[in-house]
């Protein structure tokens, strides 16, 4: 076996025969089980996942309700986490939550019941009860902020933000007509996902996970085989950014007890270049765009991959959430490939209902329009509503600069995929097929243009938040010699 | 009925395909984007042309990703929701 082969061979264990049929069997789920435990023994997640792992092996048509087991375990932590102690408020707290997520779960049942036009605009009433809500407390006198009333106030802010999207997909069930015959289980599993995610839901809602779920034997190796083999890229994403971490930033790396420094180059940050762009030399500067980009893809594989690694053991084979964005050769395609879950997000709730609704006789209109409304709007939105408590508690001023930034970032990613998605159109289809393959210069040249537009637009969305708008569009100029 | 309706969803699949992926080497249940045929962002074509072909106002019942997943997908879209 050639070594290009032994690659393959690894790279679709999930794929070989053999070992599908080993992993089916008793023993090997066996060895699946504890494969897995090792496998996440440095994540504290292992703690929740080995044991519910080893129930959902046992009984895999239980999943969802073995899962629901680990949300509770999961809602808890979230508030504990929190600051919420007292047992009677966690009880207050608990119940809010699951009556939520009920009350959106029996609406989704109801939904073919609801008027016309809530049944076309439930998302929107949604969204406008959550900002509503969370408004309202921030109108409540402070005088008025005690038991109750402020236990109330805290679980709106810490719940409302973290299950919008995850209401929005079971408000998406009803829509579709699958939520009728779900259980609640169905959807309080990925509510509070012991599986781990963001407030980006991983694996979407229970329509995307049911096309997903692996019944039979067979699929249910598969998919658990595709599981462990994102656990073992875990391995590789962490040391390499480590590595990266080590030698290029100079950082210390805490292992096992031991302390690892190289010193090595000692590069800056992004964040760091950005506040004295003028003691940090030019190619520096043009360095650590490039060396954020990679870090972010790195960190974000890592733990996509531990999410969807999790979640194909629970035998849900669902898409990966990265998948090597650095070698996309177009905008568009590093959109899709660098955070697929959100990018999803974004396309099931802003762009398809504003492609479906406006401008349909304008084709290039209808696709600047959707595009503004998810990349740009729905990306400001979205990241707005996830940290609202920072913006409302940090001042109006700092609210304001911080999201001046992301709306300009999020204003030139829109602008990007557009173009981008125009190009793609051009080289679609039957006429395509008669132009010649490009070159590999040629697709390296691609893949520049794209780490290029990727790693500026960072400029404008890079940690430290404190840094300004102005600080930010400084840096950018001085790369250019402004 | 639906032997034309798959006709001339073919027809159209072979505008939007990628170069590299012959149309008759996929399944009627393959997936369109898996299968490597299209990418994500034909979907919008597909709309675009059952809206147009088949009169279907996703306006109305909204787009779910998967009913658009692969040919025979499409097709019972079609028989369900076209005009």
């Amino acid at each position: 076996m050639t070594l290009g082969q032994r690659y393959a061979a690894l790279s679709q264990l999930h794929e070989h025969p053999q070992l599908i049929a080993v992993a089916a069997t008793r023993r090997g789920r066996a060895l699946v089980w504890f494969t897995a435990t090792l496998l996440l023994l440095p994540n504290s997640m292992v703690y929740s996942i080995s044991p519910l792992l080893a129930l959902v092996l046992m009984a895999p048509h239980w999943r969802a309700q073995i899962l629901s087991v680990g949300s509770v375990w999961v809602l808890h932590r979230l508030l504990t986490r929190s600051g919420a102690a007292d047992p009677a408020e966690l009880a207050w707290l608990y119940a809010f939550a699951i009556a939520l997520l009920y009350l959106c779960y029996l609406a989704a049942r109801s939904y073919a019941r609801f008027p016309r036009l809530l049944q076309r605009n439930a998302q929107i009433v949604l969204h406008v009860l959550v900002v509503a809500a969370l408004a309202a407390t921030w109108l409540v006198p402070e005088a008025w902020q005690s038991g109750a009333v402020a236990t109330a106030i805290f679980g709106v802010r810490l719940l409302l933000p973290y299950l919008v999207w995850r209401m929005g997909y079971i408000l998406l069930s009803g829509r579709r007509g699958t939520a009728v015959r779900s259980s609640f289980f169905d959807h309080l599993f990925y509510s509070f996902p012991v599986f781990g995610g963001t407030t980006a839901p991983y694996g979407k809602g229970h329509d995307h996970l049911l096309r997903h779920r692996a019944v039979e034997p067979e699929a249910l190796a598969r998919s658990q085989l595709a599981g462990i083999k994102l656990l073992m890229l875990v391995w590789l994403w962490v040391a390499s950014a480590e590595g990266l971490n080590l030698v290029v930033f100079g950082d210390e790396v805490r292992r096992g007890g031991m302390v690892f420094v190289f010193g090595g180059l000692d590069l800056p940050r992004l964040g760091e270049a950005m506040a004295s762009p003028g003691g940090t030399p030019l190619l520096t500067r043009w360095l650590s765009i490039f060396l954020e980009l990679i870090e972010m893809t790195l960190q974000l594989a890592a733990s996509g991959h531990t999410v969807i690694g999790c979640l194909r053991l629970f035998g849900f084979n669902v898409f990966r959430n990265t998948y090597k964005p650095l070698l996309a050769q177009s905008i568009v395609d590093f959109w899709n490939r660098y955070y697929y879950y959100f990018k999803e997000l974004l396309v099931e709730f802003f762009f398809f209902p504003t492609y479906v609704s406006a401008f349909k006789s304008y084709p290039r209109l209808r696709i600047f329009a959707a595009v503004m409304v998810s990349a740009c709007l729905g990306n400001v939105y979205f990241h707005s509503l996830r940290d609202v408590e920072l913006l409302v508690n940090g001042g109006l001023a700092a609210a304001w600069a911080q999201v001046i930034t992301r709306s300009f970032y999020a204003f030139l990613l829109a602008l990007g995929i557009f173009v981008s998605m125009l190009r793609e159109q051009g080289r679609r289809g039957a006429r395509a097929t008669a132009e010649k393959a490009p070159s590999a210069m040629h697709a390296l040249r691609r893949i520049a243009g794209v780490w290029l537009f990727y790693g500026i637009i960072r400029i404008w969305v890079a940690n430290p938040t404190e840094l300004t708008f102005t600080q930010r569009t400084a840096f950018f100029l001085s790369l250019f010699g402004f | 009925m639906r032997q034309e309706n798959k006709r001339r969803l073919i027809a159209f699949l072979e505008t939007i395909r990628r170069p590299e992926v012959a149309l008759d080497t996929i399944d009627e249940r393959d997936g369109l984007v898996s299968s490597g045929l299209i990418d994500s962002l034909a979907l919008l074509e597909i709309i675009t042309f059952l809206e147009d072909e088949f009169g279907i106002d996703f306006s109305a019942s909204g787009v779910d990703p998967d009913q658009l997943g692969s040919i025979a997908e499409i097709l019972d879209l079609v028989e369900q929701r076209g005009a």
